[in-house]
């Protein structure tokens, strides 16, 4: 199995706060790959320096080995690398089914030039619809479809969010905590959805993601984030057990 | 008799009712669709009125072999070109073809010019820009008396007067039909999933270029062909008024009142927008009219347009900031169940 992604020596500062602070990973094809820490370890800020939301000030990201450190985001995602975010980043006056129809990349439509001929765009614009009536039925939000987005409640959005994943044809997706405030049997639905997509469509996933209770038993492989460096690696029974993990972040263990 | 009086009236006001709607909508797709505020629309109309000021009657004087300085013998030269056009419908026309075309290309490259430059800013910093640009090239055509004859302006020829009896009404229908088409590309693309693409970048633009699409290039095609129809807006003015005065394309007739327009109508909504425009020509002519008999009001009455329209922003941010039409929310067709059998 080849690596996907590859992170060299990562630096991102904030003034004097080194956020990312020398982290090296590496995601295998078709991996699922859990990034937790505390609050303010650099869990965000890591994916956001993939996504090319950051550039990094030092350090080196490889893509299919193709070198995209400080690229645009748009040019990230064309290469095949979807982030979602923590708070849904949205579009809030349009409606659901909009939404979805903006997540969806390729619709020549969208160009000025094809924008004026119907015949042009009818055709990637109807498969776009049927991918979309798909999505809003395996997310459970169908009825909300002419509804727009700031009218959903806080968990239809992160739904929402969520569905820019079936919407795309990345083959690296980011996630930014997808089941937080979801409830427990949807969170794992979607992380089943996750499952498949690795299995079925061979996608690769790095996830940050706080509920332990409902992720570990879906990931191959857990990196541990403290103030912007990797405190330990490993599978998740391995991590599991080392107890600096509950010093910092679970609960400490009774004595 | 009442119909040959009112029948000017209605056209004349349908004219001046068809050229803002060109300004009106292009900031609608600007500001209403892809949520750039350009509070400076006037440099785009404004170039397109230099065009005309500056090329076809240069051209002309030059094609007819005139001795004449066309900017300081201006006078002179338009009454020569006049009785030259009326005896001739090839040059004149040819010669407004090739206005429109270099109005629309001097327009482009402003807009997108203007557009690169103030790529970093959003919103008041965006608006403050697009004005201070705007001034800057009002004041510059103000001047400059090459351009556009400075601070007394010029006079343009007839370019219609090959038609006789006819002219008058050819012109009108002339400067109606083409606001409407254009209009109706507006409207087109508004419907378009590029249209869904512009209004997703009002909304979020990160997150839209997270989804994989170069916002910024979207953004300079906008306003550069959007600034390409609104000098074709400043064409039809100067053709309409058969003059060019730079000092004339100000903030207040070319940027407040289509803001007016596009808010009081809906920002988003092409519909709202011409029911906007019309709403404001038919208070402004009415204004025009009536103001002569209003001379017991306690102001200035050359003021009186001025002072409708602050009230008429304040009002609308009161009462209706979304506009008498709002934004609608887009049904996708096939998810209506009449349309899913096909």
């Amino acid at each position: 199995m080849g690596v996907i992604l590859k992170v060299e020596n990562l630096v991102k500062k904030f003034g004097n706060l080194r956020a990312v602070d020398n982290v090296s990973l590496e995601a295998p094809e078709k991996s699922i790959t859990l990034l937790i820490g505390p609050n303010g370890s650099g869990k965000t800020t890591l994916l956001n320096c993939i996504a090319g939301i950051y550039k990094p000030d030092e350090g080196k990201i490889w893509f299919n080995g193709r070198d995209i450190t400080g690229k645009q985001p748009y040019e990230i995602v064309n290469m095949g690398i979807l982030k979602t975010f923590q708070i849904p980043a949205i579009f809030n006056r349009l409606s659901v089914s909009e939404n979805l129809l903006i997540f969806y990349r390729k619709n020549p439509g969208e160009k000025l030039t094809n924008a004026l001929f119907r015949k042009k765009w009818l055709e990637e614009e109807t498969l776009a619809t049927q991918k979309l009536l798909e999505t809003l039925k395996t997310l459970e939000i169908d009825s909300q479809h002419d509804k727009r987005a700031n009218e959903l409640s806080g968990g239809q959005l992160k739904l929402l969010e969520y569905s820019k994943l079936l919407m795309s044809d990345a083959t690296l997706c980011l996630l930014d905590e997808p089941v937080g405030s979801i409830n427990p049997v949807l969170a794992n639905k979607i992380f089943t959805y996750i499952t498949d997509a690795r299995n079925n469509m061979g996608k690769t996933f790095i996830i940050v993601e706080h509920r332990l209770d409902i992720a570990v038993k879906y990931v191959d492989y857990i990196y541990v984030l403290v103030n912007g460096k990797i405190l330990c690696e490993g599978s998740p029974e391995e991590v599991l057990k080392r107890k600096e993990l509950y010093e910092v972040y679970l609960s400490p263990l009774p004595t | 008799m009442v119909l040959e009086t009112l029948l000017p009236l209605a056209i004349e006001t349908l004219t001046f009712f068809a050229i803002y709607l060109i300004c009106s909508s292009s900031l609608n797709l600007q500001q209403g669709y892809t949520g750039i505020s350009n509070l400076g629309l006037f440099f785009s109309i404004s170039s397109g009125a230099y065009v005309i000021a500056a090329l076809p009657t240069r051209l002309a004087v030059w094609l007819y072999g005139i001795d004449m300085d066309f900017v300081y013998q201006n006078a002179l030269v338009v009454s020569l070109l006049n009785e030259r056009f009326a005896q001739d419908a090839f040059t004149p026309t040819f010669l407004l073809i090739i206005t429109f075309f270099a109005a629309m290309a001097v327009g482009s490259i402003l807009g997108y010019v203007f557009t690169y430059l103030s790529l970093r800013l959003t919103e008041t910093y965006l608006a403050v820009f697009f004005l201070c640009v705007a001034e800057a090239i009002k004041i510059f055509g103000e001047n400059f008396i090459p351009l556009a004859g400075g601070p007394n302006g010029i006079l343009l020829p007839n370019f219609f007067i090959w038609l006789g009896s006819y002219s008058w009404i050819v012109q009108s229908t002339f400067f109606i039909i083409i606001p409407f088409i254009i209009f109706a590309v507006y409207e087109k693309i508004a419907g378009s999933p590029f249209g869904r693409l512009l209004k997703a970048i009002r909304e979020n633009e990160l997150a839209l270029q997270c989804l994989g699409r170069n916002t910024i290039s979207v953004k300079l095609k906008v306003m550069t062909f959007t600034s390409a129809f609104l000098a074709i807006a400043g064409v039809l003015v100067s053709l309409r008024m058969r003059s060019v005065v730079a000092g004339t394309f100000d903030r207040v007739d070319y940027s407040f009142w289509p803001w007016l327009m596009v808010m009081l109508g809906g920002a988003g909504n092409n519909l709202g927008c011409l029911l906007g425009t019309f709403v404001c020509i038919i208070i402004r002519r009415i204004v025009y009219w009536l103001k002569f008999y209003l001379l017991f009001l306690p102001v200035d009455i050359m003021w009186l347009e001025y002072i409708l329209l602050g009230l008429a922003f304040m009002l609308v941010m009161i009462y209706k900031p979304e506009g008498i039409l709002p934004e609608k929310v887009h049904q996708i067709r096939p998810l209506n169940r009449s349309d899913q059998k096909g």
